[in-house]
């Protein structure tokens, strides 16, 4: 062991010819960005990559980097080629290449971050994406929402979005445009970045405690995979599974479908699109029911059309069949009136004949009558009638009556026959 | 005799009067007093039957003209 010291500077100095040495070219380095946020406005970056026990999820490794002012431009720039699917920021997943220092001055080694490898991250970003979904799929959670009925007339919607944003004059303009009686309740909610989604899970809960909605919608306009990577949420996804009112999203997204559609109960891909999706099944009710009319009215005429013949029918059976039953009751009638007037006729003649016979009978009594024929009555002087010689013996004069007067004469003799 | 008095009852008081005539024990002036009651009761009845007949004719007249009427 050697009884010489090194001075701190030129034991750093040692140490960077030995890493520089050690390190000769710029090496890429994996892992998870912490401690970007707070500098990432000054003019170079100071941050942190760090490694993760992948059961625990607690930091085992760490290092310093620094992305100096004069990498910024090809580092942005590689980003934008890659679409800005997303921006550095804490907690993603990165791939640098980097020169390892060590500087003296700090006693500290130090990655000069010098390029970046956006396929990793993006990988990384699919892969969490794909990995969460597989779990909701597992866990029934994305199919929860489907299973709700939508109203056939979904009217009365709530609508989760940025107030005042393009998307909320697009979806509004659009409902506008039915001219059906929509009735629009908007929540303002933050719709980018860490706090979208707490602040969609609040509009969600808001809206599911209110009376008479049919529906809610949750929509954006259209961005990079980054700032929609937001929506790519499980808490979202299990509040959408939670919702008693089925969720409509439309997160304009070009390119994937965020973890928010694939949990709702339809998604569609702008805010204009799901408008469109509500008015088509108005629409679609409205032409519905207006067949349905037409149906109704056809049937009905029909309907009516068979009751009248049936009724027109009827009344000329009925016209037919009791015109000839009274047709025959009256001739009956007429009938009984004429039989009755012999009958009675015949009865009246009876009593007239018979009366006639009486008055013939009558009249032949009559001794007026006998008295024409050249009969005579003889009374005595009682004035009774003189029937027999023996009345004659009694009286001595004799009254004979006869048709015109009388002769009085006396009894001179009495001789039995 | 009133003119009240009913066919029927006429009938039979002239029956009974004609009976009386044709019975051969009958005294001339009984027959001849028979004789104007059963002449009178004949007129009755006769003008009985005249007035039964005409009412008769009328009704079943009024009947034909409502049934003519009462459209057939």
């Amino acid at each position: 062991m050697s009884e010489e010291s090194l001075s701190v500077s030129e034991l750093n100095n040692f140490i960077r010819d030995v890493l520089a040495s050690g390190f000769p070219q710029p090496v890429w380095v994996c892992g998870e960005i912490q401690g970007y946020e707070r500098g990432k406005d000054k003019k170079h970056v100071f941050f942190e990559l760090c490694e993760k026990d992948p059961v625990s999820q607690e930091i085992i490794a760490r290092a310093g980097l620094v992305i100096f002012a004069g990498a910024r431009p090809k580092i942005e720039n590689i980003l934008k080629r890659a679409e800005n699917a997303f921006a550095l920021k804490d907690d993603i997943e990165v791939r640098f290449l980097c020169k390892v220092d060590f500087y003296p001055g700090h006693g500290q080694v130090r990655l000069i971050v010098e390029s970046i490898d956006p396929v990793y991250t993006l990988g990384k970003i699919s892969q969490d994406r794909q990995r969460l979904i597989a779990l909701l799929q597992k866990n029934g959670t994305l199919e929860r929402n489907k299973r709700l009925a939508l109203a056939r007339v979904p009217l009365s919607v709530g609508l989760i979005t940025s107030y005042d944003s393009a998307a909320y004059h697009d979806f509004i303009d659009e409902i506008k445009r039915s001219g059906f009686g929509f009735r629009i309740f908007v929540v303002n909610a933050i719709m980018q970045g860490k706090n979208a989604s707490d602040s969609v899970i609040k509009g969600l809960k808001m809206l599911n405690g209110m009376e008479g909605l049919d529906a809610i919608v949750i929509t954006r306009g259209g961005g990079s995979i980054a700032e929609l990577s937001c929506f790519d949420s499980q808490p979202i996804a299990e509040a959408i599974a939670q919702s008693r009112l089925p969720v409509l999203s439309g997160i304009g997204h070009e390119i994937n479908t965020t973890v928010t559609d694939l949990a709702a109960h339809t998604f569609a891909k702008t805010p204009t699109a799901v408008a469109q999706f509500l008015v088509g099944r108005v629409d679609e009710f409205v032409t519905h029911v207006n067949e349905k009319s037409e149906d109704l009215l056809r049937l009905t005429k029909t309907y009516i059309d068979g009751r009248r013949a049936h009724l027109k029918d009827a009344v000329a059976a009925l016209k037919g069949i009791p015109l000839s039953v009274l047709k025959g009751a009256r001739q009956k009638m007429g009938q009984y009136r004429d039989d009755l007037k012999k009958t009675i006729y015949l009865r009246l003649q009876n009593s007239r004949t018979k009366m006639n016979n009486h008055q013939k009978l009558v009249e032949m009594a009559d001794p007026r009558n006998t008295l024409k024929r050249g009969f005579s009555i003889t009374r005595g002087e009682d004035g009774k009638a003189i029937r027999s010689v023996k009345d004659a013996r009694r009286t001595k004069t004799l009254v004979t009556t006869l048709a015109d007067g009388r002769v009085n004469s006396d009894v001179r003799g009495i001789v039995k026959e | 005799m009133p003119s009240e008095e009913k066919y029927r009852e006429a009938v039979e008081k002239l029956d009974g009067i004609i009976a009386r005539i044709e019975n051969e024990d009958i005294d001339v002036d009984e027959l001849a007093l028979r004789v104007k009651e059963a002449v009178n009761l004949i007129k009755v009845c006769k003008a009985k039957i005249d007035k039964a007949e005409l009412q008769v004719k009328q009704v079943v007249e009024d009947f034909a003209k409502e049934s003519k009427e009462s459209g057939q």
